[in-house]
């Protein structure tokens, strides 16, 4: 493969709500090469590469390949130029199988072939990288983690000459995390260039050659991966706040506590749900959560979390088996009663179910109260003051109430969703995924109002892939895999052993 | 999204462009510009077609309201069409067979009351297939035949008058004057925009429209949200369908195609921003194209023409609010 370079020069970008993005970005990317773009939410690392792809015009600036400008705003272009992004959000065609969404992106490359060449295609890539998929399978029943498999058989299909991969550690486990570590180290090796950008700084560390690390809008370092240090890179990232970073990580969070005997604020009682790919995914399962009580729920991605997820919140029926909110047995209630019984949800997805988009901050602060408050008039004065609330408790930095509550950038809804939650004081909050994607400082947030709200005597079932965040806030974590429970653990925690239940 | 102010904007640049689209149009047809602009002349100024206007809205504008929760909730029923046309048999039998010789007042009321009841009842049979997975586009358009046919046998059966396929007329004490139906669309449209902005329904509704997920998960019923919005479009092209016949069709003859006001209200509800009270002004521009070629029949333009001219609007409008609703 020939010399690969794709260089971004004075890049500006200001979104229509006012936030300026991008201010003055240089970066260059080299074939053979893995580049860490490293920041926190909002720092203008995803701006930056969709700009790179052409999926978002720059109000300055312009993007050079080998040479050669690119004309901005065309993703096509973009893609025939060999550059293709990983979203961190998977976008493939729900309706379409693996392979018709590769066939798809070939077209779009300039590249159509028929559909058995693309299946045959897809299975080599799938076998040459390690990347199991079954291309006849529709992208509706994949989960996040095969999404973004299909997202990068995708980017290889096409040939791509640079990958840019945002936060692709987000739904995955710190297994999968290293196997994809060590295939983007390949990619480079195949003389590619490839970018990885992320919020966490043990993954750049492990997985780039140099790290770029990108601060409010601005590049404010690049720097090659021998001499960063953990410290130094700290620094880059948080500038002036490192000081507040440092003084939340220094109370530790306390999970242990006394738990309140009395009843169960969630039970579950042999229950059987059928799978998202049909089968039955949750095989007669068993758990409760007490009152000032944090249960974790850990697993690889795929093992039946999300249909129980679902059934528990009740918007998948399960086959048989019994669900009790606060001893109120919501088997076959619907989502309403559930709530009122005291529920308080925290999907994994943030646009589409944790919020609405494309209506106001005020709107989605009364999700979950205007329908089930079971009052015919709404009073959106009151909507006002709760959604100033919100935004108070939970320090969201949000432009107006009235802003699209999908502006605000991943960290910000998110906070905005678990202040939504919380201050509706449910008597069990059920979370899935809660701090995926988002930085240090907002992570660290929302494990700690989770803990509070435990604390101050609701029960709290937590579901994520992240078995540090578990092992941090969990007074008990059940390991899931294939449908059933591999093991309960109680504090003090060994993170080894559970891991190895996880793929049992 | 941009700003209703913005949409609004684009939406009047869209309409302006459209009517002189529509104007240079109209000037290629045998009337010519000196005809097609006395035509409009009259149409604005004349008492007589500004109340025909008004009259002819009445269809149209019901029909629109009615489907502004609809497809806020992403139900797409295209059933008005049928709802109107069951509205008209119902205010036509209500005040010309059956209820004749009371006080006009409460043969009108009954008449608007039975006829929104039996487009609701219509319209809940598409609501109610589409519990059971059938989808409402379909049920819809085949209902609007059954009522079709259902005008037909009733012209040519029980209701028919002498030797014609004609129907008895709504007697004169029965008929509604502009003022009223004008009256009546505004207070509709007025309900509905309550009902959208400050109910937990309309909450219900926008919220399972924009994000289905979002809104099961926190406890809006699906199935709540398709019911109410059948009735509620049902019910207003029903009392569209009482306005058509009590306003200015006064009786039927048989139909060889349906006659198109819930279809035009489909139209229309779109490109008024799935707006109650826009959706009532756009039908009076609509109706108003209509009055001013049928003044123009007599150059030997087709009626037909206006179908041509208001597509000229809805192509234009549409265009300026999809290229506002782009954004990089």
């Amino acid at each position: 493969m020939t010399r690969f370079i794709v260089e971004a020069r004075g890049i500006w970008k200001t979104y229509p709500g006012g936030i300026t993005a991008n201010r003055d970005v240089s970066v260059v990317f080299r074939s053979g090469e893995v580049a860490a773009l490293l920041g926190e939410n909002g720092a203008g690392k995803t701006t930056l590469v969709s700009i790179i792809a052409g999926l978002v015009k720059p109000d300055k600036g312009y993007v050079v390949v080998n040479g050669r400008r690119l004309p901005p705003g065309k993703p096509r272009d973009a893609l025939r130029a060999g550059i293709v992004l990983v979203p961190q959000h998977p976008r493939l065609v729900d309706t379409y199988t693996v392979a018709e969404n590769i066939g798809l992106a070939l077209y779009a490359a300039g590249k159509p072939r028929g559909m058995k060449e693309v299946y045959s295609l897809v299975e080599e890539i799938a076998r040459n990288y390690g990347l199991d998929i079954d291309p006849g399978t529709e992208i509706y029943r994949l989960s996040m983690g095969e999404k973004q498999r299909v997202e990068i058989i995708k980017a290889l299909a096409v040939d791509a000459k640079l990958i840019m991969l945002d936060e692709p550690s987000t739904h995955l486990t710190p297994h999968e995390v290293k196997s994809l570590i060590a295939l983007t180290r390949r990619l480079a090796e195949e003389g590619r260039a490839v970018v990885y950008i992320t919020h966490r700084i043990h993954e750049a560390l492990n997985a780039s050659d140099r790290i770029i690390v990108m601060r409010n809008g601005r590049v404010v370092a690049s720097l090659p991966r021998d001499k960063a240090s953990e410290d130094k890179l700290l620094e880059y990232i948080f500038g002036e706040r490192l000081r507040e970073v440092e003084s939340t990580s220094t109370v530790p969070i306390q999970a242990t506590r006394a738990v309140n005997g009395q009843g169960k604020a969630l039970s579950v009682e042999d229950l059987w749900v059928k799978g998202l790919r049909g089968g039955i995914a949750v095989r007669g399962v068993s758990f409760s959560v007490g009152y000032g009580e944090v249960v974790g729920i850990a697993g690889v991605a795929g093992n039946g979390q999300r249909e129980l997820f679902e059934a528990i919140i009740g918007i998948r029926r399960p086959l048989r088996g019994r669900i009790l909110i606060t001893g109120i047995d919501v088997t076959w209630a619907s989502p309403r009663r559930r709530l009122l019984a005291g529920l308080g949800i925290v999907p994994e997805e943030r646009i589409g179910w944790g919020i609405v988009p494309r209506k106001s901050l005020v709107f989605n602060a009364i999700l979950g109260k205007a329908v089930v408050d079971g009052k015919l008039l709404l009073d959106w004065g009151y909507a006002r003051k709760y959604t100033e609330e919100i935004i108070k408790y939970m320090q969201v930095d949000a432009a107006s109430l009235d802003a699209d509550t999908d502006t605000l950038s991943g960290g910000n809804m998110q906070r905005f969703i678990i202040g939504r939650e919380l201050l509706k004081n449910p008597r069990i909050l059920v979370a899935m995924n809660p701090t995926s994607g988002l930085d240090l400082v907002a992570a660290r947030r929302v494990r700690r109002e989770l803990v509070g709200l435990a604390r101050r005597g609701a029960g709290v079932l937590v579901f994520s892939e992240d078995l540090d965040e578990l092992v941090e806030i969990s007074d008990r974590i059940l390991v899931m895999s294939r449908g059933v429970f591999r093991g309960e653990y109680s504090r003090p925690f060994n993170a080894a052993t559970i891991a190895k239940a996880m793929t049992s | 999204m941009p700003s209703f102010g913005k949409q609004l904007l684009g939406l009047a640049a869209g309409v302006s462009m459209g009517l002189v689209a529509a104007l240079l149009l109209a000037m290629l047809t045998p009337a010519g510009s000196h005809g097609v602009f006395h035509a409009i002349s009259l149409v604005v100024s004349k008492p007589r077609l500004l109340e025909q206007t008004v009259l002819l809205s009445a269809p149209i504008a019901a029909s629109a309201i009615g489907l502004v929760p609809a497809y806020r909730a992403r139900f797409i029923t295209i059933g008005s069409e049928g709802q109107v046309l069951l509205g008209a048999v119902v205010a036509l039998g209500v005040t010309a067979y059956y209820w004749k010789g009371y006080d006009p007042l409460l043969v009108i009321s009954v008449a608007l009351v039975l006829a929104a009841v039996a487009g609701a009842v219509l319209g809940v049979v598409v609501g109610l297939l589409r519990l059971v997975g059938v989808n409402e586009v379909l049920s819809s358009l085949m209902l609007n035949y059954v009522v079709m046919y259902l005008v037909n046998y009733l012209v040519s059966g029980p209701w028919r008058e002498g030797a014609f396929t004609l129907t008895r007329s709504v007697p004169n004490e029965y008929r509604l004057g502009p003022a009223t139906i004008l009256a009546i669309l505004v207070g509709m449209a007025l309900v509905y925009e309550l009902l959208l902005r400050r109910t937990s329904l309309g909450y219900a509704i926008e919220a399972y429209g924009s994000a289905p997920r979002a809104a099961v998960t926190y406890g809006v019923s699906w199935r709540m949200v398709v019911l109410f919005v059948s009735i509620l479009s049902g019910m207003a092209a029903g009392v569209g369908g009482a306005m058509m016949m009590l306003g200015f069709q006064y009786s039927f003859t048989a139909l060889s195609a349906p006659p198109g006001y819930g279809y035009m209200g489909i139209l229309v509800s779109w490109i008024s921003l799935l707006d109650p009270l826009i959706s009532v002004g756009m039908s009076l521009l609509f109706a108003g194209i209509g009055v001013t070629v049928r003044l123009l029949q007599a150059s030997g333009v087709s009626f037909g023409f206006t179908l041509a001219l208001q597509a000229v609007i809805v192509l234009a409008t549409t265009t300026t609010t999809m290229l506002l609703a782009r954004k990089r």
